[in-house]
């Protein structure tokens, strides 16, 4: 191969690569796929088989290390010595000149989009359950950006911020009956004094213990909503939560309510719209905010924290404070989405908060790329978007058989697909940084050189 | 003429490990002034104890701005166990008290690193707008205006660059400017933390072996930029260094260590015929350095 001359393909070892994996597949997928236990009708339960099933499933490997060792191997080594020089910056130049500008344009009429398609009915799903879905993730993503992509602070209990950005609300505005936007800044003050609060024991660890601890943290914020039941009413949650009103009118199907007021059909529909605007605008105001704080001193000092920490001291930085405005601003944008949550929903319980969540927020951006924008945005839409996509995977059920439900492998799916992209892009989709200043010329900046951090 | 820096009596000791020992020189203003020694005789540790990184185990650290504070007044400030005194531009502080962030922002010390510790995923004028980072919060109203867009900030930064550009041109990178600081060759990095620390407006330079790793036309280069540094800017410099030859021509007043004990301190001249000094270089045996103090 060294010459340079296309081999042939190399069919001994690909069947080689196809038997192993066959053989894995089979060790691992038997007691997994191939039993199930079921209950009969009188409740005991047996074990069933699926051979079928599981032939397939191992051959579906097999054939597929078949084929990537002898075709696609080959294929992207082939292409690896054509392309010697690849421009770092072509892709997130792309990205930010014609693709970001489009996005924008998409998710603006994307509510009439989905209306038009699949008429009021249809587009109910469509706008809450991907459009508001999504968004809700993306805020979230770009809220611990800040923390884990720009100070380099791997935080594993984000999701205990979103939790009391939803029950701040849940709680004041059942409560006090407070409205939904006055108690938005309100839910963020708060969720960011959680931050700070979590900051300041956290301040001297770095990476695993930094990461330990702040999941730790997370798990104490879910176990008090459990356990301080006369507050939070424990595992039952909270519900009848006020819905956000059309600044003062109210959704319902009353006289004063949205539809009467414009002489519009009673539809739950307008509801929705109105709450994906609501979110969208948020989602705005969290990129608006981000990228106008990596231009200013702060911003410049948490990548400085996540570049080098003592170098940073010795420049004069308070690097304590520095940390804990990063805790504070991610937590408090994770406070607004937790609140918006906590309305959009009109129930809350702490099943929604767990390290599940938690997790998925750092896969988004670490697979985002860490630090950019628009990769933290199109990895949310990937993940969440793509778990609520495989609910729809009916058509599987022609290959697998009838009684092969296909959304019980969506993590099984989710995973293969997140160790794809990993192989593909290991530093995320957007592998580059972006200056935030420049002198002539705005270059971005190879990975290679950007640090992870350190915690 | 009162010194700069002095420090008195500095001890630092790592578990039994005496790093340094009673140790006390002074740093006079407008001098360079060189700590050598041989490997491990305690220099950088010398360093983190005057930058904060570390807190000495005994000793005072007294960094004087301008001539206005009296010896009773720094007595009486030690005694009360407070960290630093101001009136009008004349300042005192106790270095051994603060901790590293504020012997850089307020007494004015900056420090560069025996490994080289640049920001080098982010651009050479984004590590020199770093350096500005105190200012250039305090411009933007500690975020707050500038996340706004009113107030002075834009202003501030375009001033921040005006300097930054002053300090790329003195070190020759300035057509690299946007290029990532990783991406600049070893010498280029070493000039660049030099004028990085030099963007914090500092009284007192303290370069930790700058001159490591680089090839005699770049060491040559290096020596003009401190030169330089000393005749047009307030800053004083301390140096750690193992070339010799660089020390002995730009420095002023030399401090010589091994094992954590001064055992020469003066002029370039005079330390280089130091028996003693020859002896810590050399490697002699304790009888020989008997016999040589005894002669002398």
């Amino acid at each position: 191969m060294a010459d340079g001359k296309p081999a042939g393909v190399n069919y001994v070892k690909a069947l080689r690569d196809a038997i192993f994996a066959a053989c894995v597949a089979f060790a691992i997928l038997l007691p997994m796929v191939g039993f199930r236990t079921v209950q009969d009708m009188s409740n005991a339960l047996i074990l069933e088989t699926r051979f079928p099933l599981f032939a397939i499933f191992v051959g579906l490997f097999a054939v597929t290390a078949f084929l990537n060792t002898a075709f696609f191997v080959p294929w992207r080594e082939a292409r690896a010595r054509q392309v010697k020089v690849r421009e770092s910056g072509k892709i997130s130049h792309f990205l930010s000149k014609y693709f970001a500008p489009f996005a924008l344009g998409f998710v603006l009429v994307y509510p009439a989009l989905a209306l038009w398609i699949t008429g009021a009915g249809g587009s109910l799903k469509w706008i809450d359950n991907f459009g508001i879905q999504i968004l809700i993730y993306v805020m979230l993503g770009f809220g611990l950006n800040i923390v884990v992509g720009l100070a380099g602070l791997l935080d594993l209990g984000y999701v205990a911020f979103y939790a009391v950005g939803a029950y701040s609300y849940a709680l004041l505005a059942k409560t006090f009956g407070f409205s939904f936007y006055a108690l938005l800044p309100l839910a963020g003050i708060l969720a960011a004094f959680w931050g700070v609060l979590l900051g300041f024991p956290v301040l001297r660890l770095r990476g695993d213990y930094l990461a330990i601890v702040t999941l730790a943290f997370g798990e104490i914020i879910r176990l008090v909503l459990i356990n301080w039941i006369p507050v939070t009413n424990g595992y039952a949650g909270i519900s009848g939560v006020p819905r956000p009103s059309f600044f003062g009118i109210p959704f319902n199907a009353n006289e004063d309510g949205f539809a009467a007021t414009f002489g519009l059909p009673p539809s739950p529909i307008y509801r929705t719209i109105f709450l994906y605007y609501l979110i969208l605008a948020l989602v705005l105001l969290t990129a608006f905010v981000t990228m106008r704080l990596r231009r200013l001193p702060i911003g410049r000092a948490w990548e400085a924290l996540r570049e080098d920490e003592i170098a940073c001291r010795s420049l004069g930085i308070d690097t304590t404070k520095t940390k804990l405005t990063a805790f504070a601003i991610g937590a408090m944008f994770a406070g607004f989405a937790g609140s918006f949550f906590a309305a959009r929903q009109g129930f809350i319980s702490p099943e929604t908060f767990t390290f599940m969540e938690s997790a998925t927020i750092v896969a988004i951006v670490v697979l985002g790329g860490m630090g950019s924008q628009i990769g933290v945005a199109i990895a949310a839409a990937v993940m969440v978007g793509g778990m609520e996509l495989l609910r729809e995977l009916d058509f599987l059920k022609e290959i697998f058989g009838r009684d092969f439900d296909p959304a019980q492998y969506r993590m099984l799916l989710f995973g293969f697909a997140m160790v794809v992209i990993m192989i593909w892009k290991p530093r995320g989709l957007v592998s580059t940084r972006e200056p935030s200043v420049f002198l002539k010329e705005r270059k971005t900046i190879s990975r290679d050189l950007v640090k992870e951090g350190h915690g | 003429m009162t010194a700069l820096l002095e420090v008195e009596h500095l001890t630092m000791r790592f578990g039994g490990l005496v790093a340094v020992n009673d140790l006390s020189f002074a740093a006079h203003k407008g001098h360079i002034t060189a700590l050598i020694g041989p490997n491990g005789a305690g220099k950088t540790t010398v360093f983190n104890c005057i930058t904060g990184f570390y807190k000495p185990s005994e000793g005072r650290m007294a960094l004087r701005h301008g001539e206005g504070v009296t010896q009773a007044e720094l007595d009486l400030l030690t005694r009360r166990g407070e960290r630093h005194l101001k009136r009008g531009d004349h300042a005192l502080y106790l270095l051994e008290r603060m901790p590293e962030y504020l012997v850089a922002r307020q007494a004015r010390v900056a420090r560069t690193f025996q490994n080289i510790r640049l920001f080098s995923g982010m651009t050479v004028l984004e590590n020199l707008l770093i350096a500005q980072h105190n200012p250039l919060l305090l411009a933007s109203g500690m975020t707050v205006l500038g996340l706004l867009g009113v107030g002075g900030y834009a202003k501030a930064e375009r001033a921040a660059i005006e300097k930054a550009k002053y300090w790329l041109e003195a070190i020759n990178l300035i057509d690299r400017a946007d290029d990532p600081a990783g991406d600049l060759p070893y010498g280029a990095q070493r000039r660049l933390e030099i004028a990085r620390a030099m963007c914090t407006d500092p009284l007192m330079l303290c370069l930790d072996e700058p001159a490591a790793g680089l090839n005699p036309r770049e060491k040559n280069d290096l020596t003009d930029f401190i030169a330089m540094i000393r005749k047009t800017h307030d800053t004083s410099v301390l140096l750690i260094e193992h070339d010799m030859s660089l020390v002995m021509q730009i420095s002023d007043h030399l401090v010589v260590l091994d094992y954590g004990v001064k055992i020469a301190e003066g002029t370039p001249d005079t330390v280089r015929n130091d028996p003693k000094v020859i002896a810590a270089y050399l490697g002699v045996t304790e009888k020989q350095v008997a016999a040589v103090e005894v002669g002398v």
